[in-house]
This record gives C-alpha cells, sequence and structure tokens, in this order.
C-alpha cells in the first residue's frame, strides 16, 4: 500500500514534469517561429481570459457557447436513450424482427452521422437541426449494444429461471434487464463521445452563430489562433470530464458487476 | 461429455441453417420492398421537393454517374479523392500508431509519466482540428492530418492497453526457461496483440471515415463525397443528397466488412484457441 502510494505521487510528479517541459517548449518554439499562426501559451491564457469576460468577436462569451453545445448534445443524447434502449431490448427480445428487417437497418447504421448534417440542414432549422443531428449519431451505439446484450445473456440464468416456472415477463425484469444494464451504460458512454464530435461538425456546418464548434471556425477565419485553441482546449477537457464522470458512475452502479467476475 | 454435445447443437443448427438462411434472406427482400414501396407511396401522396421518390433517386445516381455534378465532377471521382485521403491518413496513423503504442505498452512508465499531455489531445475531438489545419496546412495535407488524428489514438490506445492486457502467464513461462527479452516481445507480445491491434485498426478507419465527410465539408477542397452532398444541400436537391450519404453508408460497410473478413480469416487460430 505504501509503495502504491508513494508511485501514485512519483506518477504525478512526472506528469506535471513533463506537462511543464511541454509548455516551456511550446512557448520556446512559439517565440522563436514569432508566427501569428502559432499561438504562444501566455496568448492563449490571455485568450481564455478574454473569452470568459469579454467574449468573442460578437459579445458571445466561453460559457453562453459552451452552455448551448451542451444543451444540444443532451437534447440529442436523451432522445437517443429514450428510442435506442427501448427500441434495442425489442428487436433483442424479438431477433426474429431484426434478422427479417436487416436490410434496412444495416446500410443506414453506416451512414456516417456526420453525412446527415446536409440533410438535417435541408430538412429543419434551428435547434432541431442539431438535436436530429446528435440523435443519428448516438441512437446506433446505444440501439446496437442493447440489442446484442440481450442476446449475450447468459442463458444458463434465463433456462434456471425457467425451470423454476418464473413467467417471461419476470425473466426480462429480473433477469435479462439487469444483465444487460452495465453494456447499456458502456453503449452510452460510447455515443456521448461521438455526439461530442458530432456537435462540432454540425455547428461549423450548420450556420448558427453561437456554439463551441462555430467559435473555433469564426475564429480560424479570422486567424485568431489563440482563440482556436483555447475552443479546442475547451472541448477537450468537457470530453474528458463527461467521459470521467460516466465511468465514475459506472463504477459505482455496477460494483456488484466486478465483485461477481472477482469471485 | 460436453464435446459431444457441442456436436450434437452443430449438427442440428447445420441442418436448419440451410432453411432458416433462405427464409431470412427472403423476409429481408420482402421488407425491402416494403421499405421502398411505403417510400414511393408517401412521396406521392406529400408531392414535395424534399421527399423525392426512389425513382428520382435512382435517375440522380445515374445521372452523377455518368454526367457528373454541377461542376462536372463525377461520382466515380468524388469516391476515388476520399478513399485515397483517407488511405493517406490512415496509413500514417498505422505506421505512427502501432509501433508508438506498443513501446508504450512495453515501456509503461513512459506512457504514465507523460499522460498529462496525452489524455487531453486525446479528447479533442479530430473534428475540432479542422479549423486549424484550414489555417496551417493547405490541399491534400490538410485532409491526410484530420484523418491521421481520427485514426492515430484508436490505434495508439488499443495497442497500448492490448500489450498491457498480455496474459503475464504467457511471458513468464518463457522468462522462466531463460528466452531474452527481444525472443518475447517478437514471439509472444506482438502475436497476442495482433488481433487487438487489428480490432483497433477497424475502429480507426470507421473513425477515419467520419472525420473525412466533415474535413471535406469544411475544407473547402470542391472534390469529395463529403462535399458534393454539401454543395447539393445549398441547392436543396434531396435526391442527390439520398444519392450522396447512401454511398457514404456503402463504402463504410464495405470496408468494415472486408476487415472483418480479413480479421476472421488471419486469426482464425485466436477463436480454435478461445473454443
Amino acid at each position: 500500500m505504501v509503495s502504491a502510494h508513494t508511485d501514485r505521487i512519483k506518477s504525478v510528479g512526472f506528469n506535471v514534469l513533463s506537462l511543464a517541459v511541454f509548455v516551456f517548449l511550446w512557448a520556446l518554439i512559439a517565440r522563436w517561429q514569432a508566427s501569428p499562426f502559432f499561438a504562444s501559451p501566455q496568448q492563449i491564457a490571455s485568450g481564455f481570459v478574454q473569452m470568459v469576460t469579454e467574449g468573442d468577436s460578437e459579445g458571445i462569451g466561453l460559457g453562453l457557447h459552451l452552455w448551448k453545445s451542451i444543451i444540444r448534445v443532451f437534447s440529442g443524447f436523451g432522445a437517443a436513450c429514450v428510442l435506442g434502449i427501448p427500441g434495442g431490448l425489442f428487436l433483442g427480445l424479438f431477433p426474429w424482427v431484426y434478422n427479417r428487417t436487416r436490410i434496412i437497418i444495416e446500410p443506414v447504421r453506416f451512414i456516417s452521422p456526420i453525412a446527415w448534417i446536409p440533410v438535417a440542414i435541408v430538412l429543419l432549422v434551428g435547434f432541431i437541426r442539431y438535436v436530429f443531428v446528435i440523435w443519428v449519431a448516438s441512437f446506433f451505439p446505444i440501439f446496437i449494444t442493447t440489442l446484442w446484450s440481450v442476446r449475450q445473456v447468459n442463458p444458463i440464468n434465463i433456462n434456471v429461471a425457467k425451470v423454476a416456472g418464473a413467467s417471461r415477463l419476470f425473466i426480462i425484469r429480473k433477469i435479462v434487464i439487469p444483465s444487460i444494464l452495465p453494456s447499456i451504460a458502456g453503449g452510452m458512454r460510447v455515443s456521448l463521445g461521438i455526439s461530442w464530435m458530432c456537435i462540432v461538425a454540425a455547428e461549423m456546418i450548420g450556420g448558427e452563430m453561437v456554439g463551441i464548434g462555430r467559435l473555433i471556425l469564426k475564429s480560424a477565419m479570422v486567424a485568431r489562433m489563440d482563440l482556436v485553441v483555447v475552443g479546442m482546449l475547451t472541448i477537450g477537457v468537457l470530453g474528458f470530464c463527461l467521459n470521467e464522470v460516466f465511468i465514475r458512475v459506472e463504477k459505482r452502479l455496477f460494483r456488484w458487476r466486478s465483485a461477481v467476475s472477482i469471485g | 461429455m460436453e464435446i459431444s454435445g457441442f456436436h450434437r447443437i452443430r449438427g442440428k443448427m447445420e441442418k436448419n441453417t440451410g432453411m432458416e438462411k433462405t427464409k431470412t434472406v427472403g423476409y429481408n427482400v420482402l421488407s425491402l420492398f416494403g421499405f421502398l414501396f411505403v417510400w414511393t407511396f408517401v412521396s406521392w401522396l406529400m408531392q414535395s421537393p424534399f421527399f423525392p421518390s426512389p425513382w428520382l433517386v435512382f435517375k440522380a445516381f445515374i445521372d452523377l454517374l455518368i454526367e457528373g455534378d454541377i461542376e462536372d465532377v463525377k461520382l466515380g471521382m468524388h469516391v476515388v479523392q476520399s478513399l485515397l485521403r483517407i488511405f493517406g491518413g490512415f496509413g500514417a496513423a498505422c505506421l505512427l500508431g502501432i509501433p508508438l503504442g506498443l513501446l508504450m505498452g512495453l515501456y509503461p512508465r513512459v506512457y504514465d509519466s507523460t499522460k498529462a499531455i496525452i489524455e487531453p489531445v486525446r479528447f479533442i475531438p479530430p473534428v475540432a482540428w479542422i479549423p486549424l489545419v484550414i489555417v496551417l496546412l493547405i490541399g491534400f495535407s490538410r485532409f491526410v492530418f484530420v484523418i491521421w488524428l481520427g485514426a492515430f489514438f484508436p490505434i495508439f490506445i488499443g495497442t497500448l492497453l492490448s500489450v498491457r492486457g498480455v496474459n503475464p502467464l504467457h511471458v513468464d513461462v518463457p522468462k522462466s526457461f531463460g528466452a531474452s527479452r527481444m525472443y518475447i516481445v517478437r514471439k509472444i507480445i506482438i502475436p497476442s496483440v495482433l488481433p487487438d491491434i487489428f480490432t483497433s485498426m477497424r475502429v480507426g478507419l470507421g473513425i477515419a471515415w467520419e472525420c473525412i465527410m466533415a474535413a471535406e465539408m469544411i475544407g473547402g477542397e470542391r472534390v469529395g463525397i463529403g462535399i458534393m452532398i454539401l454543395k447539393y444541400a445549398q441547392l436543396i436537391r434531396m435526391e442527390v443528397i439520398i444519392v450522396g450519404i447512401v454511398i457514404i453508408g456503402l463504402i463504410g460497410f464495405c470496408l468494415n466488412e472486408i476487415f472483418i473478413l480479413v480479421e476472421k480469416r488471419v486469426f482464425r487460430w485466436k477463436e480454435i484457441v478461445s473454443i
């Protein structure tokens, strides 16, 4: 235990050190290049402060950009969960339905969500446009993992309950659903990552003025590289945090799972 | 007992699969026709330019194939350009990601100590790099760089994690027989991580295919399947957009299938072992 603790401190120390070296090298190269296309760390820091306090060229603050993007992502993601989980559960329980309509579902699944953006631009306006793209992006991972995990439920668990005379509904409620919940959470996490990527693309192409993706593109157009990097880092940090929160919740909720697999 | 039971089930399955298969294919064809019929019917009912009939979509496809789009660029040209960009970036990602992942997997201390640099970059979606790339790079290299970013991290992380996941028993046995480190890496670690590398390459290719769409739509070249559909979105020509997205879906599907087939072929031994 003691050595694990010191190992940890050591690793954190090395991480801080390597980060410092990285920033130092960056600053050095930026200084040496002295080009407007290579923003130095100081410029980025002041760009960040400017974004938070004053906002971009149109007076929209970083918080508002971020807030808009988050609302869009979670609306689409929520819609995908609401439709994808029951849909996947249903098609998983009735595999013949899926097997016979596969030829319709599969081609749609392989269309990358970004390719739907032009369709959304033509058919929808405003907020719904983004929600639709995010929905398409996150629906299929959730739907497919739910479907597959239903098929993967250990048949022994089902058969034992069956032998003991359990009804179909009881088996679904007490065996199928608890055993697929961890995979569903995993599918949700994956699709949250994909939606986060798609919102950036959708905002860049979709043509609203608020949103973190738009902020990056807008700043690139006027060659404000410091703001571009601020936007990118914000997206990265937020994506990382969302992922971590999800992993924590997963670990907490499905503690029983790791306990079982150890035994 | 186990084995004979397994064979019995397998024999039973083989007898049924022939019948089942034709039935499934039949139902699939049927449901496809049902789908097309409903589509035609609804579009006939709506009579709106936003809802073209399947026939119009097919005509648009033929037009694109033979005559090209509004700028006389043929469909094949768009597809070939997109594929070239993909494979440029994907190849670069493999060349860098696999050795680097292997190295960092073998020396976990390096990765653990530089995590603070790698992790934030990993969580920036590749699409967010596009504006930066637009400013800094031009032409072909612009797309290759975005694709490289998109495909690099899945391949790199997949390789790294699979090196860590190598069964320690397999490493310890030759060690106790006095095998050298090089021998262990060559004969044990590399063969056992290859299937995982292949899987992460497949994932990386899927992400690359997604990124190329965004990169082409934002990146401002005139040729490429992504810009083709955006061009027609600005003209509100739904039928051409549908042709485009169906082709994107088909290519994505084919790339994935080819990879899965090769995977199954090359790593047949893995399945045999796991049975």
